[in-house]
């Protein structure tokens, strides 16, 4: 063992040096395999983030009662309760309806169901909503 | 740690060896050149440097001589020795160079050596102005008692001749510069190995502040779940709104809406159109939103799904 002892230490030294390469690589796909992970925890968070911030936002409510205030009092029949509002307008002009319609599109609430029938000239429009 | 080596003292008279394991040999002057000098120099990193020079013409030219300097009172003395010289007269005395450890020579341990110590039946040992030489035995007083040789004659520091075997295929510096380059390499991927490692904590760093806002979406089961309840809400009520948006392009001059009914997973509307000309571009608008069209009288019935 002895009159090999250069060599042993050339060996060993560098079984020391190949297993640190290894390690070295091993670190480098552990942390693409680790950051590709994380990256897409992230992008996914964000996109909850963002769908609830959306879909769950505390004005909703706010803006569901102003739908009230865009006709007169006397053609609405309102209904809220926790957070579904059932709600039937009556005789309303096109100009309503259009109005109405406007801003039911543009708040982001489920629209659970919504009829609009003619009658003559004017219009009933029947709709539920929750958030 | 102890030297368990054995300790051998090494001479041109003595018999053949056979010893195991590793031997530590102790020289006569008949495998070393002494000189003393007294040089004014302080180090004896200074004195080994003029070494060479004051053996000009007292070794052999055609071997290569190392030196030792050992601080005297009144000076340096200067031990010359032929590694490649003593090496093979070890062989030749039944010493394997594996075998060889520390090389010493008697002069060092000149303090130790009280009386002769014999080396033959011939010669022996002796101390002359604090020089160790070798005598013939009939120099000596007859009844003088010798000493014997033992380890307590073994000085602190030793040198190594080097003990690469013919076997080897590295010498010591080569040994030394790889193993060091081998070493600087390791510790190198080892740090960048460290620095890989902690990249992703920063990203962590970032995901783990969103969880303490929204702790609900630490779990990656609740996250998805979660997920898929506001992206199929997203889906659908997009495609409502959509789907609304398309009906109102086809509300025109000659089109009325006269019924609308839309519902969770469907819808159907009802509009009034006056010619064919009207009946034809509604069509048109509804086939391009893949809506299912039928006519009833005057009325154009259109419906969809909305999933």
């Amino acid at each position: 063992m002895n009159q090999y002892k250069n060599e042993i230490i050339i060996f060993v030294s560098f079984i020391l040096m190949i297993s640190a390469w290894f390690f070295k690589q091993a670190q480098i796909k552990q942390q693409t395999v680790d950051s590709v992970k994380i990256e897409a925890s992230l992008s996914e968070v964000k996109s909850v983030i963002g769908l609830m911030n959306l879909w769950k936002d505390k004005k909703i409510v706010k803006k569901v009662l102003k739908l009230k205030s865009l006709v007169s009092p006397s053609k609405v029949k309102w209904h809220k309760k926790s957070n579904t509002v059932t709600t039937s307008f009556k005789k309303l002009s096109s100009i309503e309806v259009n109005r109405l319609m406007n801003k039911i599109l543009n708040i982001p609430i489920e629209i659970v169901h919504l009829k609009i029938a003619k009658m003559n000239s004017l219009y009933n429009l029947e709709f539920k909503c929750k958030w | 740690m102890g030297n368990n080596n054995k300790f051998i003292l090494v001479h041109t008279t003595m018999e053949k060896v056979s010893i195991e394991g590793m031997v530590d040999v102790m020289l006569t002057p008949q495998l070393y050149t002494l000189k003393k000098e007294a040089l004014p120099v302080k180090y004896a990193y200074q004195a080994k440097r003029i070494a060479p020079s004051l053996f000009d013409g007292l070794v052999d030219e055609n071997l290569t001589y190392h030196y030792l300097v050992l601080k005297e009172k009144d000076g340096w003395l200067f031990i010359a020795y032929a590694p490649s010289e003593i090496k093979d007269f070890l062989i030749k005395k039944g010493l394997k160079v594996e075998q060889i450890g520390k090389v010493y020579f008697v002069q060092q341990s000149v303090e130790l050596i009280t009386s002769p110590l014999a080396l033959s039946e011939k010669d022996a040992l002796v101390v002359l102005d604090n020089l160790v030489v070798v005598v013939p035995n009939l120099a000596l007083e007859k009844n003088r008692e010798k000493m014997k040789f033992d380890t307590f004659l073994r000085p602190s520091r030793g040198i190594s001749l080097g003990n690469e075997s013919s076997n080897t295929f590295l010498s010591s510096t080569q040994t030394i510069l790889l193993s060091v380059l081998f070493i600087i390499f390791t510790t190198m991927f080892i740090i960048e190995g460290i620095r890989y490692g902690g990249d992703s904590k920063e990203q962590e760093a970032k995901l783990n502040k969103i969880f303490e806002k929204h702790t609900s979406l630490k779990s990656s089961y609740t996250r998805k779940s979660i997920a898929s309840k506001y992206q199929r809400l997203d889906k659908s009520e997009r495609k409502k709104r959509e789907m609304i948006k398309a009906l109102s392009k086809m509300i025109f001059k000659g089109s009325s809406l006269n019924t609308l009914e839309i519902n969770r997973n469907k819808f159907k509307a009802t509009l009034l159109v006056v010619n064919r000309n009207v009946e034809k571009r509604v069509r048109e608008l509804s086939k391009k939103q893949k809506f299912k069209v039928t006519k009833v009288g005057s009325m154009l019935n259109i419906e969809g799904a909305l999933e």
